[in-house]
Protein backbone atom coordinates (compact mmCIF):
# COMPACT_ATOMS: atom_id res chain seq x y z
CA UNK A 1 0.00 0.00 0.00
CA UNK A 2 1.04 3.31 -0.60
CA UNK A 3 0.80 4.82 3.31
CA UNK A 4 3.63 2.41 4.29
CA UNK A 5 6.07 3.87 1.35
CA UNK A 6 5.00 7.66 1.18
CA UNK A 7 6.77 10.69 2.62
CA UNK A 8 4.42 11.51 5.89
CA UNK A 9 5.54 15.09 6.67
CA UNK A 10 4.81 16.64 2.91
CA UNK A 11 6.22 20.33 2.37
CA UNK A 12 3.14 21.90 1.31
CA UNK A 13 1.90 25.52 0.45
CA UNK A 14 -1.35 27.35 1.18
CA UNK A 15 -3.49 28.92 -1.76
CA UNK A 16 -2.42 32.37 -1.45
CA UNK A 17 1.55 31.32 -0.92
CA UNK A 18 3.40 33.74 -3.50
CA UNK A 19 5.75 32.70 -6.34
CA UNK A 20 8.88 33.67 -4.57
CA UNK A 21 7.57 32.24 -1.25
CA UNK A 22 7.01 28.93 -3.52
CA UNK A 23 10.22 29.40 -5.21
CA UNK A 24 11.99 29.48 -2.03
CA UNK A 25 10.68 26.19 -0.89
CA UNK A 26 11.60 24.25 -4.14
CA UNK A 27 15.39 25.86 -3.69
CA UNK A 28 15.18 24.44 0.21
CA UNK A 29 13.76 21.08 -0.08
CA UNK A 30 14.36 20.45 -3.15
CA UNK A 31 11.14 19.38 -4.25
CA UNK A 32 9.33 19.33 -7.55
CA UNK A 33 5.57 19.78 -6.46
CA UNK A 34 3.84 21.36 -3.59
CA UNK A 35 0.77 20.21 -2.63
CA UNK A 36 -1.44 23.19 -2.01
CA UNK A 37 -3.73 22.63 1.34
CA UNK A 38 -6.18 24.96 2.11
CA UNK A 39 -6.49 26.23 6.25
CA UNK A 40 -9.03 22.77 7.12
CA UNK A 41 -5.46 20.78 5.52
CA UNK A 42 -7.78 19.71 2.75
CA UNK A 43 -5.77 18.97 -0.82
CA UNK A 44 -7.07 21.46 -3.02
CA UNK A 45 -4.38 21.63 -5.51
CA UNK A 46 -0.90 20.73 -6.74
CA UNK A 47 1.56 23.40 -8.43
CA UNK A 48 4.70 21.25 -9.95
CA UNK A 49 7.82 22.99 -11.29
CA UNK A 50 6.44 22.83 -14.75
CA UNK A 51 3.64 25.37 -13.68
CA UNK A 52 6.06 27.48 -11.79
CA UNK A 53 8.54 27.81 -14.54
CA UNK A 54 5.94 28.65 -16.82
CA UNK A 55 6.06 31.94 -16.08
CA UNK A 56 9.23 32.19 -17.68
CA UNK A 57 8.96 30.17 -20.45
CA UNK A 58 8.92 31.90 -24.05
CA UNK A 59 5.62 31.84 -25.65
CA UNK A 60 7.35 29.80 -28.59
CA UNK A 61 8.06 27.00 -26.58
CA UNK A 62 4.20 26.23 -26.28
CA UNK A 63 3.03 27.31 -30.07
CA UNK A 64 5.99 24.91 -31.58
CA UNK A 65 5.72 21.32 -31.49
CA UNK A 66 9.59 20.88 -32.25
CA UNK A 67 11.59 22.81 -30.38
CA UNK A 68 15.38 20.36 -31.01
CA UNK A 69 16.18 23.08 -33.59
CA UNK A 70 16.52 26.12 -31.10
CA UNK A 71 19.96 25.36 -29.49
CA UNK A 72 20.17 28.33 -27.79
CA UNK A 73 17.40 30.71 -26.32
CA UNK A 74 19.13 33.74 -26.70
CA UNK A 75 18.23 36.66 -24.50
CA UNK A 76 15.53 34.80 -22.85
CA UNK A 77 18.52 33.10 -20.90
CA UNK A 78 19.77 36.03 -19.91
CA UNK A 79 16.70 37.58 -18.17
CA UNK A 80 16.08 36.62 -14.08
CA UNK A 81 12.91 35.85 -12.63
CA UNK A 82 13.26 39.19 -10.73
CA UNK A 83 12.79 40.94 -13.97
CA UNK A 84 9.18 39.64 -14.41
CA UNK A 85 7.01 42.00 -12.74
CA UNK A 86 3.72 39.53 -13.35
CA UNK A 87 6.04 36.59 -11.72
CA UNK A 88 6.13 38.34 -8.16
CA UNK A 89 2.52 38.73 -7.91
CA UNK A 90 1.30 35.39 -8.57
CA UNK A 91 -0.06 32.98 -5.53
CA UNK A 92 -0.84 29.21 -5.99
CA UNK A 93 -4.09 29.92 -6.63
CA UNK A 94 -3.30 31.21 -10.22
CA UNK A 95 -1.10 28.35 -10.83
CA UNK A 96 -2.15 25.46 -9.16
CA UNK A 97 -3.91 22.52 -11.08
CA UNK A 98 -6.42 20.57 -9.85
CA UNK A 99 -4.99 17.75 -7.79
CA UNK A 100 -4.69 14.26 -8.57
CA UNK A 101 -4.38 11.93 -5.56
CA UNK A 102 -4.88 8.75 -3.96
CA UNK A 103 -6.09 7.29 -0.43
CA UNK A 104 -3.59 5.76 2.17
CA UNK A 105 -4.94 2.26 0.90
CA UNK A 106 -4.07 2.75 -2.67
CA UNK A 107 -1.99 -0.47 -4.28
CA UNK A 108 1.16 0.30 -5.41
CA UNK A 109 0.38 -0.88 -9.03
CA UNK A 110 -2.60 1.38 -9.03
CA UNK A 111 -0.79 4.46 -7.43
CA UNK A 112 1.96 4.42 -10.00
CA UNK A 113 -0.48 4.08 -13.07
CA UNK A 114 -2.14 6.90 -11.86
CA UNK A 115 1.08 8.71 -12.08
CA UNK A 116 1.65 7.54 -15.31
CA UNK A 117 -1.23 8.34 -16.82
CA UNK A 118 -1.90 11.86 -15.59
CA UNK A 119 1.64 12.20 -16.12
CA UNK A 120 2.79 13.34 -12.64
CA UNK A 121 5.82 12.58 -10.83
CA UNK A 122 4.91 13.08 -7.57
CA UNK A 123 1.77 11.30 -5.58
CA UNK A 124 -0.13 13.13 -2.90
CA UNK A 125 -2.01 11.14 -0.60
CA UNK A 126 -5.14 11.91 1.09
CA UNK A 127 -7.34 10.46 3.97
CA UNK A 128 -10.85 10.20 3.41
CA UNK A 129 -11.64 13.61 4.53
CA UNK A 130 -9.36 14.81 1.63
CA UNK A 131 -6.50 16.43 4.21
CA UNK A 132 -2.87 15.99 2.89
CA UNK A 133 -1.70 13.14 4.72
CA UNK A 134 1.88 12.26 2.30
CA UNK A 135 2.97 12.44 -0.57
CA UNK A 136 5.25 9.20 -2.36
CA UNK A 137 7.42 10.05 -5.54
CA UNK A 138 7.59 7.65 -8.88
CA UNK A 139 10.85 6.47 -7.23
CA UNK A 140 9.42 5.86 -3.96
CA UNK A 141 5.97 4.04 -5.35
CA UNK A 142 9.00 1.84 -7.71
CA UNK A 143 11.38 1.15 -5.16
CA UNK A 144 8.80 -0.50 -2.77
CA UNK A 145 6.94 -2.16 -5.64
CA UNK A 146 10.04 -3.64 -6.72
CA UNK A 147 11.76 -4.28 -3.48
CA UNK A 148 10.19 -8.07 -2.81
CA UNK A 149 11.88 -8.70 -6.10
CA UNK A 150 15.21 -7.05 -5.55
CA UNK A 151 15.85 -9.51 -2.20
CA UNK A 152 14.95 -12.70 -4.22
CA UNK A 153 18.06 -14.77 -5.02
CA UNK A 154 18.92 -14.20 -8.73
CA UNK A 155 17.77 -17.44 -10.60
CA UNK A 156 20.80 -19.50 -11.53
CA UNK B 1 -41.52 40.18 -53.80
CA UNK B 2 -43.91 36.55 -53.84
CA UNK B 3 -44.24 34.44 -50.65
CA UNK B 4 -41.38 32.17 -51.28
CA UNK B 5 -39.11 35.08 -51.88
CA UNK B 6 -39.51 36.82 -48.99
CA UNK B 7 -39.49 33.42 -46.88
CA UNK B 8 -36.03 32.19 -48.84
CA UNK B 9 -34.62 35.97 -48.00
CA UNK B 10 -35.71 35.79 -44.18
CA UNK B 11 -33.77 32.11 -43.72
CA UNK B 12 -30.69 33.50 -45.74
CA UNK B 13 -30.62 36.81 -43.72
CA UNK B 14 -31.16 34.65 -40.34
CA UNK B 15 -28.60 32.11 -41.37
CA UNK B 16 -26.03 34.93 -42.08
CA UNK B 17 -26.48 36.91 -38.92
CA UNK B 18 -26.08 34.18 -36.93
CA UNK B 19 -23.09 32.58 -38.52
CA UNK B 20 -21.66 36.39 -38.53
CA UNK B 21 -22.56 36.97 -34.63
CA UNK B 22 -20.48 33.61 -33.89
CA UNK B 23 -22.35 32.82 -31.25
CA UNK B 24 -22.75 29.51 -33.12
CA UNK B 25 -19.89 27.73 -34.61
CA UNK B 26 -20.15 28.88 -38.18
CA UNK B 27 -20.42 25.29 -39.54
CA UNK B 28 -23.57 24.03 -37.38
CA UNK B 29 -24.89 27.65 -38.42
CA UNK B 30 -24.82 26.70 -42.08
CA UNK B 31 -25.92 23.12 -41.99
CA UNK B 32 -29.08 24.51 -39.58
CA UNK B 33 -29.72 27.53 -42.37
CA UNK B 34 -29.42 24.91 -45.14
CA UNK B 35 -31.36 22.52 -43.81
CA UNK B 36 -34.42 25.38 -42.97
CA UNK B 37 -33.84 26.55 -46.41
CA UNK B 38 -34.68 22.90 -48.51
CA UNK B 39 -37.54 22.16 -45.73
CA UNK B 40 -39.28 24.89 -46.33
CA UNK B 41 -38.42 25.13 -49.83
CA UNK B 42 -39.81 21.41 -50.36
CA UNK B 43 -43.11 22.75 -48.59
CA UNK B 44 -43.26 26.06 -50.30
CA UNK B 45 -42.31 24.38 -53.52
CA UNK B 46 -39.66 26.41 -54.50
CA UNK B 47 -36.71 24.37 -53.80
CA UNK B 48 -36.15 20.66 -54.31
CA UNK B 49 -33.50 18.09 -52.77
CA UNK B 50 -32.30 17.92 -56.27
CA UNK B 51 -32.21 21.85 -56.77
CA UNK B 52 -30.08 21.59 -53.70
CA UNK B 53 -27.46 18.85 -54.76
CA UNK B 54 -26.60 20.88 -58.13
CA UNK B 55 -26.21 24.39 -56.11
CA UNK B 56 -23.32 22.46 -54.56
CA UNK B 57 -20.15 23.63 -56.66
CA UNK B 58 -18.05 20.44 -56.29
CA UNK B 59 -15.06 21.48 -58.00
CA UNK B 60 -14.51 24.40 -55.21
CA UNK B 61 -15.04 21.51 -52.60
CA UNK B 62 -12.56 18.98 -54.59
CA UNK B 63 -10.18 21.71 -55.08
CA UNK B 64 -9.93 22.53 -51.39
CA UNK B 65 -9.59 19.02 -50.36
CA UNK B 66 -6.85 18.04 -52.25
CA UNK B 67 -5.18 20.79 -51.33
CA UNK B 68 -5.84 20.39 -47.80
CA UNK B 69 -4.18 17.45 -48.19
CA UNK B 70 -1.11 18.19 -49.99
CA UNK B 71 -0.63 21.12 -47.21
CA UNK B 72 -1.24 18.85 -44.30
CA UNK B 73 1.15 15.88 -45.66
CA UNK B 74 3.70 18.85 -46.10
CA UNK B 75 2.97 20.06 -42.83
CA UNK B 76 4.11 17.28 -41.24
CA UNK B 77 7.54 16.98 -42.79
CA UNK B 78 8.56 20.24 -40.44
CA UNK B 79 9.24 22.05 -44.08
CA UNK B 80 7.16 25.58 -42.98
CA UNK B 81 9.20 25.71 -39.77
CA UNK B 82 12.46 25.12 -41.88
CA UNK B 83 12.25 27.90 -44.54
CA UNK B 84 10.67 30.21 -41.70
CA UNK B 85 14.02 29.47 -39.69
CA UNK B 86 16.19 29.96 -42.96
CA UNK B 87 14.67 33.27 -43.84
CA UNK B 88 14.95 34.72 -40.68
CA UNK B 89 18.47 33.60 -40.27
CA UNK B 90 19.56 35.52 -43.87
CA UNK B 91 18.58 38.70 -42.33
CA UNK B 92 20.94 38.69 -39.67
CA UNK B 93 18.56 39.63 -37.37
CA UNK B 94 17.80 43.07 -38.82
CA UNK B 95 14.20 43.68 -38.09
CA UNK B 96 13.63 45.43 -41.34
CA UNK B 97 14.81 42.81 -43.14
CA UNK B 98 13.86 40.31 -40.95
CA UNK B 99 10.11 42.26 -41.60
CA UNK B 100 10.78 42.33 -45.24
CA UNK B 101 11.99 38.48 -45.82
CA UNK B 102 8.98 37.04 -43.50
CA UNK B 103 6.58 39.21 -45.35
CA UNK B 104 7.30 38.25 -48.60
CA UNK B 105 7.81 34.19 -47.55
CA UNK B 106 4.22 34.34 -46.27
CA UNK B 107 2.86 36.04 -49.22
CA UNK B 108 4.87 33.35 -51.65
CA UNK B 109 3.37 30.63 -49.49
CA UNK B 110 -0.39 32.08 -49.46
CA UNK B 111 -0.38 32.54 -53.18
CA UNK B 112 -0.40 28.32 -53.10
CA UNK B 113 -1.38 27.59 -49.81
CA UNK B 114 -4.37 28.95 -48.26
CA UNK B 115 -4.10 31.78 -45.75
CA UNK B 116 -4.85 30.02 -43.03
CA UNK B 117 -2.62 27.36 -42.77
CA UNK B 118 0.09 29.95 -43.92
CA UNK B 119 0.00 32.08 -41.02
CA UNK B 120 -0.75 28.92 -38.70
CA UNK B 121 2.82 27.53 -39.57
CA UNK B 122 4.69 31.06 -39.92
CA UNK B 123 2.91 32.62 -36.73
CA UNK B 124 5.10 30.67 -34.23
CA UNK B 125 8.15 29.98 -35.82
CA UNK B 126 8.39 34.22 -35.95
CA UNK B 127 6.97 34.67 -32.46
CA UNK B 128 10.09 31.83 -32.00
CA UNK B 129 12.61 34.30 -33.93
CA UNK B 130 11.21 37.64 -31.94
CA UNK B 131 11.88 36.32 -28.69
CA UNK B 132 15.04 34.59 -28.72
CA UNK B 133 16.23 38.34 -30.39
CA UNK B 134 14.62 40.32 -28.23
CA UNK B 135 12.34 41.89 -30.02
CA UNK B 136 8.35 42.74 -30.47
CA UNK B 137 6.61 39.79 -32.78
CA UNK B 138 3.62 41.82 -32.81
CA UNK B 139 4.66 44.17 -36.14
CA UNK B 140 5.54 41.34 -37.76
CA UNK B 141 2.59 39.08 -36.42
CA UNK B 142 0.46 41.83 -38.21
CA UNK B 143 2.71 42.08 -41.24
CA UNK B 144 2.20 38.17 -41.74
CA UNK B 145 -1.36 37.76 -41.45
CA UNK B 146 -2.00 41.48 -43.65
CA UNK B 147 0.68 40.20 -46.49
CA UNK B 148 -1.11 36.55 -46.58
CA UNK B 149 -4.61 37.83 -47.12
CA UNK B 150 -3.02 40.62 -50.08
CA UNK B 151 -0.76 37.66 -51.62
CA UNK B 152 -3.72 35.25 -51.39
CA UNK B 153 -5.47 37.55 -54.05
CA UNK B 154 -3.03 37.14 -56.52
CA UNK B 155 -3.79 33.08 -57.38
CA UNK B 156 -6.90 31.11 -58.51
CA UNK B 157 -6.25 28.64 -55.17
CA UNK B 158 -4.80 31.62 -52.87
CA UNK B 159 -7.82 32.22 -51.38
CA UNK B 160 -11.33 30.98 -50.63
CA UNK B 161 -13.36 33.58 -52.75
CA UNK B 162 -10.77 33.33 -55.82
CA UNK B 163 -11.32 29.24 -55.45
CA UNK B 164 -14.80 30.05 -55.68
CA UNK B 165 -14.83 32.63 -58.20
CA UNK B 166 -12.30 30.65 -60.61
CA UNK B 167 -14.84 27.72 -60.58
CA UNK B 168 -17.83 29.65 -61.20
CA UNK B 169 -16.76 31.81 -63.57
CA UNK B 170 -14.21 29.33 -64.91
CA UNK B 171 -11.54 31.02 -65.14
CA UNK B 172 -8.13 29.49 -65.36
CA UNK B 173 -4.96 29.65 -62.70
CA UNK B 174 -3.08 31.45 -65.75
CA UNK B 175 -5.98 33.69 -65.94
CA UNK B 176 -5.67 34.95 -62.23
CA UNK B 177 -2.46 35.21 -62.41
CA UNK B 178 -2.00 37.80 -65.76
CA UNK B 179 -5.27 39.85 -64.13
CA UNK B 180 -4.77 39.66 -60.69
CA UNK B 181 -1.51 38.88 -59.70
CA UNK B 182 -0.04 42.33 -61.43
CA UNK B 183 -2.18 44.42 -59.18
CA UNK B 184 -1.45 41.91 -56.21
CA UNK B 185 2.17 43.16 -56.83
CA UNK B 186 2.10 46.64 -56.47
CA UNK B 187 -0.96 46.63 -53.93
CA UNK B 188 1.73 44.51 -52.08
CA UNK B 189 4.02 46.99 -52.12
CA UNK B 190 1.76 49.25 -51.23
CA UNK B 191 0.97 47.73 -48.38
CA UNK B 192 4.34 47.24 -46.90
CA UNK B 193 4.96 50.80 -47.02
CA UNK B 194 2.31 51.43 -45.02
CA UNK B 195 3.20 48.90 -42.50
CA UNK B 196 6.77 49.75 -42.85
CA UNK B 197 5.42 53.71 -42.04
CA UNK B 198 2.86 52.59 -39.02
CA UNK B 199 5.61 50.20 -37.28
CA UNK B 200 8.76 52.47 -37.84
CA UNK B 201 9.35 52.92 -34.20
CA UNK B 202 9.65 49.19 -33.36
CA UNK B 203 11.80 48.28 -36.62
CA UNK B 204 14.09 51.16 -35.92
CA UNK B 205 15.05 49.08 -32.58
CA UNK B 206 17.81 46.66 -32.68
CA UNK B 207 18.07 43.43 -31.54
CA UNK B 208 19.54 42.25 -28.18
CA UNK B 209 21.01 38.95 -29.49
CA UNK B 210 21.38 38.23 -32.76
CA UNK B 211 23.87 35.21 -32.56
CA UNK B 212 21.04 33.42 -30.73
CA UNK B 213 19.22 33.63 -34.44
CA UNK B 214 22.30 32.27 -36.22
CA UNK B 215 22.67 29.30 -33.82
CA UNK B 216 19.57 27.79 -34.97
CA UNK B 217 19.57 24.62 -36.76
CA UNK B 218 16.86 25.03 -39.05
CA UNK B 219 17.85 21.07 -40.44
CA UNK B 220 17.38 19.36 -37.23
CA UNK B 221 13.44 20.22 -37.54
CA UNK B 222 13.11 18.68 -40.99
CA UNK B 223 11.06 15.57 -40.23
CA UNK B 224 11.47 13.45 -43.15
CA UNK B 225 13.61 15.18 -45.82
CA UNK B 226 12.73 12.13 -48.52
CA UNK B 227 9.14 12.41 -47.71
CA UNK B 228 9.74 16.30 -47.96
CA UNK B 229 11.33 15.79 -51.95
CA UNK B 230 8.22 13.84 -52.75
CA UNK B 231 5.34 15.83 -52.08
CA UNK B 232 7.36 18.84 -52.76
CA UNK B 233 7.82 17.36 -56.64
CA UNK B 234 3.96 16.85 -56.74
CA UNK B 235 2.93 19.93 -55.34
CA UNK B 236 5.48 21.68 -58.22
CA UNK B 237 3.46 19.12 -60.34
CA UNK B 238 0.53 20.57 -59.16
CA UNK B 239 1.48 24.15 -59.83
CA UNK B 240 2.52 23.51 -63.34
CA UNK B 241 -0.51 21.56 -64.34
CA UNK B 242 -2.93 24.77 -62.92
CA UNK B 243 -0.74 27.41 -65.21
CA UNK B 244 -1.61 24.81 -68.40
CA UNK B 245 -5.28 23.66 -66.63
CA UNK B 246 -7.01 25.61 -69.60
CA UNK B 247 -5.44 24.04 -72.41
CA UNK B 248 -5.87 20.45 -70.78
CA UNK B 249 -9.92 21.38 -70.24
CA UNK B 250 -8.76 19.45 -66.66
CA UNK B 251 -10.94 21.28 -63.50
CA UNK B 252 -8.62 22.46 -61.39
CA UNK B 253 -10.52 20.39 -58.59
CA UNK B 254 -9.20 16.86 -60.16
CA UNK B 255 -5.39 18.61 -60.73
CA UNK B 256 -5.77 19.17 -56.79
CA UNK B 257 -7.26 16.11 -55.83
CA UNK B 258 -4.94 14.16 -58.65
CA UNK B 259 -2.10 15.40 -56.92
CA UNK B 260 -3.27 14.56 -53.29
CA UNK B 261 -3.97 11.10 -54.60
CA UNK B 262 -0.19 10.84 -55.81
CA UNK B 263 1.36 12.33 -53.10
CA UNK B 264 -0.18 9.92 -50.55
CA UNK B 265 0.57 7.11 -53.27
CA UNK B 266 4.40 7.74 -53.37
CA UNK B 267 4.43 9.07 -49.57
CA UNK B 268 1.94 6.84 -47.84
CA UNK B 269 1.73 8.53 -45.28
CA UNK B 270 -0.78 7.34 -42.09
CA UNK B 271 -3.64 7.51 -44.01
CA UNK B 272 -6.29 8.17 -41.40
CA UNK B 273 -3.77 11.13 -39.60
CA UNK B 274 -3.76 12.88 -42.74
CA UNK B 275 -7.21 12.55 -43.71
CA UNK B 276 -7.82 13.69 -40.00
CA UNK B 277 -6.20 16.82 -40.38
CA UNK B 278 -8.20 17.97 -43.54
CA UNK B 279 -10.73 20.68 -42.10
CA UNK B 280 -14.13 18.62 -42.92
CA UNK B 281 -15.59 21.32 -41.08
CA UNK B 282 -14.70 24.01 -43.82
CA UNK B 283 -16.16 21.89 -46.71
CA UNK B 284 -19.30 21.42 -44.90
CA UNK B 285 -19.44 25.02 -43.91
CA UNK B 286 -19.02 25.53 -47.54
CA UNK B 287 -21.24 22.29 -49.05
CA UNK B 288 -23.89 24.66 -46.82
CA UNK B 289 -23.52 27.81 -47.58
CA UNK B 290 -24.10 26.58 -51.06
CA UNK B 291 -27.68 24.94 -50.19
CA UNK B 292 -28.54 28.26 -48.40
CA UNK B 293 -27.89 30.09 -51.14
CA UNK B 294 -28.83 27.82 -53.97
CA UNK B 295 -32.37 28.02 -52.10
CA UNK B 296 -32.19 32.05 -52.32
CA UNK B 297 -31.21 31.68 -56.31
CA UNK B 298 -34.00 28.97 -56.83
CA UNK B 299 -36.50 31.99 -55.92
CA UNK B 300 -35.46 34.59 -58.35
CA UNK B 301 -34.69 37.37 -55.14
CA UNK B 302 -30.88 37.00 -56.89
CA UNK B 303 -32.68 37.70 -60.11
CA UNK B 304 -34.36 40.60 -58.83
CA UNK B 305 -31.45 42.06 -57.16
CA UNK B 306 -29.61 41.54 -60.71
CA UNK B 307 -32.30 43.17 -62.87
CA UNK B 308 -31.92 46.21 -59.94
CA UNK B 309 -28.29 46.48 -61.25
CA UNK B 310 -27.96 45.67 -64.63
CA UNK B 311 -28.87 49.35 -65.56
CA UNK B 312 -26.13 50.70 -64.13
CA UNK B 313 -23.44 48.13 -65.17
CA UNK B 314 -24.58 48.45 -68.99
CA UNK B 315 -24.48 52.20 -68.62
CA UNK B 316 -20.80 52.48 -67.14
CA UNK B 317 -19.29 48.82 -66.63
CA UNK B 318 -16.64 50.63 -64.69
CA UNK B 319 -18.06 52.02 -61.98
CA UNK B 320 -20.32 49.39 -61.72
CA UNK B 321 -16.63 47.37 -60.97
CA UNK B 322 -15.30 49.80 -58.79
CA UNK B 323 -18.75 50.27 -56.95
CA UNK B 324 -18.32 46.20 -56.52
CA UNK B 325 -14.77 46.38 -55.62
CA UNK B 326 -15.46 49.04 -53.01
CA UNK B 327 -18.72 47.29 -51.58
CA UNK B 328 -16.95 44.13 -51.26
CA UNK B 329 -14.17 45.06 -49.53
CA UNK B 330 -16.27 47.40 -46.84
CA UNK B 331 -18.59 43.80 -46.21
CA UNK B 332 -15.89 41.88 -46.31
CA UNK B 333 -13.72 43.72 -43.50
CA UNK B 334 -16.80 43.11 -41.16
CA UNK B 335 -18.11 39.99 -42.33
CA UNK B 336 -16.61 36.59 -43.25
CA UNK B 337 -15.97 37.12 -47.10
CA UNK B 338 -16.62 33.32 -48.11
CA UNK B 339 -21.05 33.66 -47.22
CA UNK B 340 -20.37 36.59 -48.81
CA UNK B 341 -18.97 35.38 -52.13
CA UNK B 342 -21.39 32.59 -52.54
CA UNK B 343 -23.86 35.22 -52.23
CA UNK B 344 -22.81 37.33 -54.78
CA UNK B 345 -21.51 34.65 -57.54
CA UNK B 346 -25.49 33.95 -58.14
CA UNK B 347 -26.18 37.51 -58.57
CA UNK B 348 -23.00 38.06 -61.12
CA UNK B 349 -24.49 34.82 -62.76
CA UNK B 350 -27.65 36.47 -63.33
CA UNK B 351 -26.24 40.17 -64.58
CA UNK B 352 -24.33 37.74 -67.54
CA UNK B 353 -27.28 36.02 -68.24
CA UNK B 354 -28.94 39.48 -68.90
CA UNK B 355 -26.06 40.11 -71.50
CA UNK B 356 -23.50 42.59 -68.95
CA UNK B 357 -19.70 41.36 -69.61
CA UNK B 358 -19.50 40.27 -66.39
CA UNK B 359 -15.77 39.28 -66.14
CA UNK B 360 -14.47 42.78 -64.65
CA UNK B 361 -17.26 42.35 -62.01
CA UNK B 362 -15.39 38.90 -61.23
CA UNK B 363 -12.06 40.65 -60.94
CA UNK B 364 -13.54 43.13 -58.82
CA UNK B 365 -14.95 41.19 -56.65
CA UNK B 366 -11.88 39.25 -56.15
CA UNK B 367 -9.88 42.00 -55.03
CA UNK B 368 -12.79 43.87 -53.17
CA UNK B 369 -13.37 40.42 -51.06
CA UNK B 370 -9.35 39.26 -50.36
CA UNK B 371 -8.05 43.08 -49.85
CA UNK B 372 -10.93 44.16 -47.44
CA UNK B 373 -10.24 40.83 -45.28
CA UNK B 374 -7.32 43.40 -43.97
CA UNK B 375 -9.37 46.27 -42.35
CA UNK B 376 -10.04 44.50 -39.15
CA UNK B 377 -9.03 41.28 -37.24
CA UNK B 378 -12.40 39.33 -37.94
CA UNK B 379 -12.45 39.98 -41.78
CA UNK B 380 -10.12 37.69 -42.72
CA UNK B 381 -9.86 33.88 -41.00
CA UNK B 382 -5.90 34.72 -41.33
CA UNK B 383 -6.77 37.71 -38.67
CA UNK B 384 -8.56 35.74 -36.44
CA UNK B 385 -6.01 33.04 -36.36
CA UNK B 386 -3.39 35.66 -35.96
CA UNK B 387 -5.20 37.37 -33.26
CA UNK B 388 -5.73 34.31 -31.23
CA UNK B 389 -2.48 32.91 -31.78
CA UNK B 390 -0.86 36.08 -30.23
CA UNK B 391 -3.68 36.12 -27.26
CA UNK B 392 -1.04 33.04 -26.07
CA UNK B 393 1.92 35.37 -25.81
CA UNK B 394 3.00 38.12 -23.40
CA UNK B 395 2.38 40.19 -26.25
CA UNK B 396 -1.40 39.92 -27.56
CA UNK B 397 -2.68 42.07 -30.81
CA UNK B 398 -5.50 44.34 -29.68
CA UNK B 399 -8.33 45.80 -32.25
CA UNK B 400 -6.90 48.99 -31.69
CA UNK B 401 -3.34 48.27 -32.60
CA UNK B 402 -5.09 46.71 -35.97
CA UNK B 403 -7.25 49.04 -37.09
CA UNK B 404 -4.07 51.67 -36.85
CA UNK B 405 -2.49 49.26 -38.90
CA UNK B 406 -4.93 47.04 -41.55
CA UNK B 407 -6.76 49.56 -42.06
CA UNK B 408 -5.06 51.61 -43.52
CA UNK B 409 -3.39 48.69 -45.59
CA UNK B 410 -6.52 47.74 -46.56
CA UNK B 411 -7.91 51.17 -47.66
CA UNK B 412 -4.54 51.84 -49.85
CA UNK B 413 -4.45 48.42 -51.07
CA UNK B 414 -8.45 48.91 -52.40
CA UNK B 415 -7.22 52.46 -53.84
CA UNK B 416 -4.13 51.27 -55.38
CA UNK B 417 -6.15 48.24 -57.66
CA UNK B 418 -8.57 50.80 -58.33
CA UNK B 419 -6.31 53.26 -59.98
CA UNK B 420 -5.09 50.24 -61.83
CA UNK B 421 -8.56 48.74 -62.65
CA UNK B 422 -9.50 51.40 -64.38
CA UNK B 423 -5.92 52.47 -66.21
CA UNK B 424 -6.23 48.69 -67.48
CA UNK B 425 -10.05 48.56 -67.62
CA UNK B 426 -9.70 46.71 -71.12
CA UNK B 427 -7.78 43.98 -70.11
CA UNK B 428 -9.86 43.61 -66.97
CA UNK B 429 -12.78 42.74 -69.64
CA UNK B 430 -11.08 39.95 -70.65
CA UNK B 431 -10.78 36.53 -69.10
Amino acid sequence: MIGSCMKRQPVWVAPSTTAHEAARMVVAHRVGTLPVVDSLGVLVGVVRLEDLLQVFMPDFVTLIDNIDFVHDFGVLETVRPQDFPRAAKLTMRDLMQPPVSVEQTCGLLRAFATMTHHRIRDLPVVNHTGALVGIASRVDIAAAFLAPWATLEPPK
Amino acid sequence: MTAPQVAATAIFVVTFVVILSERLHRTIAGLAGATVMLVVGIIMGFYSQEQALESIDFNTLILLLGMMILVRMLQQTGFFQYLAVRVAKRTQGNPLLLFIALGALTTVLSMFLDNVTTVVLIVPVTILVAEILGISPVPLLLAEAVLSNTGGVATLVGDPPNVLIGSAANFSFASFLTHLAPIVLVAWAAALLVLLFVFRREIATSPKNAAALLQLDEKAGLRDPVALRKILITLGAVVVLFFIQGRLELSTGAIALGGAAAAMLWVRPDVDETLRRVEWGVLLFFSALFVTAGGLEATGVLALVAERVAGLAEANLLLASLLMLWTSAALSAVVDNIPFTIAMIPVIEQLGLLGVNVTPLWWALALGAGFGGNGTPIGSTANVITVALSEKTRTPITTRLWLRSGLPVMLTTCAVASVLFAIFFGWMQTR
